[in-house]
């Protein structure tokens, strides 16, 4: 049920950041209004993060297959790298173009249609953004809130635009328009560069932020009267999976039972505080932990691979 | 190993600055655009030199904090991105040759852009021959990745060769282009080839099939100490693999047994498979038995040995 509500939510925004996009570049070139353009490609950043969070909500459910036994977070984190890139590549095309503009000191033919059209985008962004966050909060998606937060700027960014073509209406100083084109430009940019920055950050397996790497901490201490050490704590992203591994290290004579009876329990307190976690956890025996413990720690890397050579 | 990878790389990266300046000198001292132009597109080799030998230098990096399964991944996506490169330098010589093609060669100093092109041949050739060798050696994907782009210029700096050479000779003067257009649809493949593998590894694509049944076989050989094996799963970063799986024993067994079993099958899969990374997660029969149901739907058991009833 919720998959369903979530994604025809992640759909509607998909639908109407696209809609929103055509139209602001159309607009923008037929009435010479560059800020309007630039806005367009605003959107089209806001069209990708709708996608991503689309992809995210609808392929949830896809399970691992053969080929990819993680399952297929990833595939999102290297879509937002290539989009991030792509946007870039556009981006740097209108500031060409406002600065062309600048220097030549060139008109805006049809303010009016400018402004009419980003009247249009800030009433669009908004009531999107107000029915993805009561849909966020009610399911408790970040993907989707994430997309609301996305239209809540851009409604600020197109609503600033539209005030902007209303002082170039009354006063005539055209230059306003490739100006706010710049401003808009550089908003991009760093929205652009955070899509990266996250995605390269899941693509390269780097750890979780601290904090939650703290949360299971908190959950391990929990236990910490059940098991004699827990080490070599490993954690990464795709997508919106999490994956921890770790070696936990119980009393020789423990049977299996009850140490996979402890683990079941750790594993269902770090899925409760970390959603989408994918905990492994190998149990080692004391005597053996204290026979190779000391190679197997955190900091040194694992020695055992082979290569004695460092 | 490291060292041979790091040696390999710096080598890369000095071959391409002493061209990028010579060609550029060269080119300055000569008058000639084309060997300008030559010295520009080596630069752009230089840039991608120094990004393989960043991700060779991190890749060696022990794991730490941020990166706790290491720093494979940097090669992936270094390779990733020297493959866009690579297309991008094919994008750039078929255009050339579609321009010659259309509107005819012109080489205004002969003699220096014969000279620039046969020595870019000669060192692109070897350094490239030496970074596969050792990227083979060392499953390294950033050297191999970066070979290949030196390669790329190798090729094409021959076919000027060998067009101007014909020009000289017959007048022939449409060879030069057909060869580099030739040139471009070749490398475009290797840089297809790198793209999937690079992209493999970015997305956690599972091992290649022979090297699944390596580990399954030797599931297989401990089959009778275990009750199932299931929810293999496998990955790779660099030359670094990613194993990790569920195995099923008795309940009543005790933690030492079964970490001593899961340490012999870990060890015997090492011993297959180079610079294989192990997890075995232990279950008892009990466990196995009540949630398998939703397990098997869920994770879709694969490869399980047979022999372990």
């Amino acid at each position: 049920m919720s998959q369903g509500v979530e994604q025809r939510a992640a759909a509607i925004s998909v639908i109407a950041t696209a809609a929103l996009t055509a139209a602001e570049i159309t607009v923008g070139i037929f009435s010479g209004a560059v800020s309007v353009v630039a806005n367009g490609v605003q959107s089209a950043l806001d069209l990708v993060a709708a996608l991503t969070a689309w992809f995210a909500v609808s392929q949830a459910a896809k399970p691992p297959d053969r080929s990819h036994r993680y399952g297929h977070g990833k595939v999102e984190s290297l879509l937002g790298a290539i989009q991030a890139l792509l946007i870039w590549l556009t981006v740097g095309f209108i500031t060409a173009d406002a600065v062309q503009k600048l220097l030549k000191g060139t008109t805006v033919d049809y303010p009016l249609a400018a402004m009419v059209m980003m009247g249009i985008s800030v009433a669009v962004d908004v009531s999107v953004a107000r029915y993805l966050f009561s849909v966020a909060r009610k399911f408790d998606s970040l993907a989707l809130e994430a997309d609301a937060w996305h239209l809540q700027a851009d409604a600020l960014a197109a609503l600033s635009i539209f005030a902007g073509l209303g002082v170039l209406n009354l006063t005539g100083w055209h230059f306003i328009d490739p100006l706010l084109a710049i401003l808009v430009a550089l908003l991009i940019v760093k929205a652009g560069f955070d899509i990266l920055k996250q995605a390269v950050t899941h693509l390269l397996d780097t750890a979780l932020p601290e904090e939650e790497e703290v949360m299971i901490d908190r959950v391990l201490n929990s236990y910490a009267h059940r098991f004699i050490n827990a080490h070599r704590l490993r954690t990464r992203q795709a997508g919106k999976h999490r994956y921890i591994d770790l070696h936990l290290v119980v009393r020789d004579d423990m049977t299996v039972e009850e140490a996979h009876q402890l683990c079941d329990e750790i594993e269902h307190d770090i899925r409760q505080a970390l959603p989408n976690a994918d905990v492994t956890i190998h149990v080692e025996s004391e005597s053996a932990f204290k026979e190779q413990g000391a190679e197997d720690t955190f900091e040194q890397p694992k020695t055992s691979s082979g290569t004695g050579a460092t | 190993m490291e060292q041979l990878k790091q040696r390999a790389a710096t080598i890369s990266v000095m071959a391409t600055s002493v061209l990028t300046t010579f060609k550029l000198l060269v080119g300055w001292w000569s008058g000639s655009v084309s060997v300008i132009s030559e010295g520009l597109h080596s630069g752009t080799d230089l840039l991608a030199a120094l990004m393989a030998w960043f991700a060779v230098r991190q890749s060696g990096k022990p794991p730490d904090a941020e990166h706790p399964y290491g720093h494979g991944k940097f090669e992936s996506l270094s390779g990733a991105v020297e493959a866009v490169l690579i297309w991008l330098a094919c994008f750039l010589i078929a255009r050339e040759a579609i321009r010659k093609l259309m509107h005819g060669v012109e080489v205004s100093q002969p003699v220096a852009a014969i000279a620039v092109m046969a020595l870019s041949t000669v060192v692109n050739f070897v350094v490239s021959a030496h970074l596969f060798a050792i990227a083979r050696k060392t499953e390294s994907l950033a050297l191999e990745a970066d070979g290949w782009h030196l390669r790329t210029d190798a090729y094409s700096s021959s076919a000027v060769l060998i067009g101007l050479g014909v020009l000289t000779i017959t007048g022939w003067h449409f060879l030069d282009p057909l060869l580099a257009l030739l040139v471009a649809i070749l490398i475009a493949k290797a840089g297809y080839d790198l793209l999937t593998q690079a992209s493999k590894h970015l997305l956690d694509a599972a091992l290649p099939s022979p090297e699944e049944s390596i580990v399954a076989n030797i599931l297989q050989q401990h089959a009778p100490n275990f009750i199932n094996a299931h929810r293999l799963r496998t990955r790779q970063a660099g030359k670094q693999r990613y194993i990790d799986l569920h195995l099923v024993v008795r309940d009543d067994m005790t933690v030492e047994e079964a970490h001593r079993l899961c340490d012999e099958i870990e060890r015997d899969i090492r011993k297959a498979l180079p610079n294989a990374d192990v997890t075995i997660h232990v279950e008892p029969e009990s466990a196995f038995k009540s949630h398998s149901a939703d397990e098997v739907s869920q994770h879709r058991f694969i490869r399980r040995p047979q022999k372990s009833k």
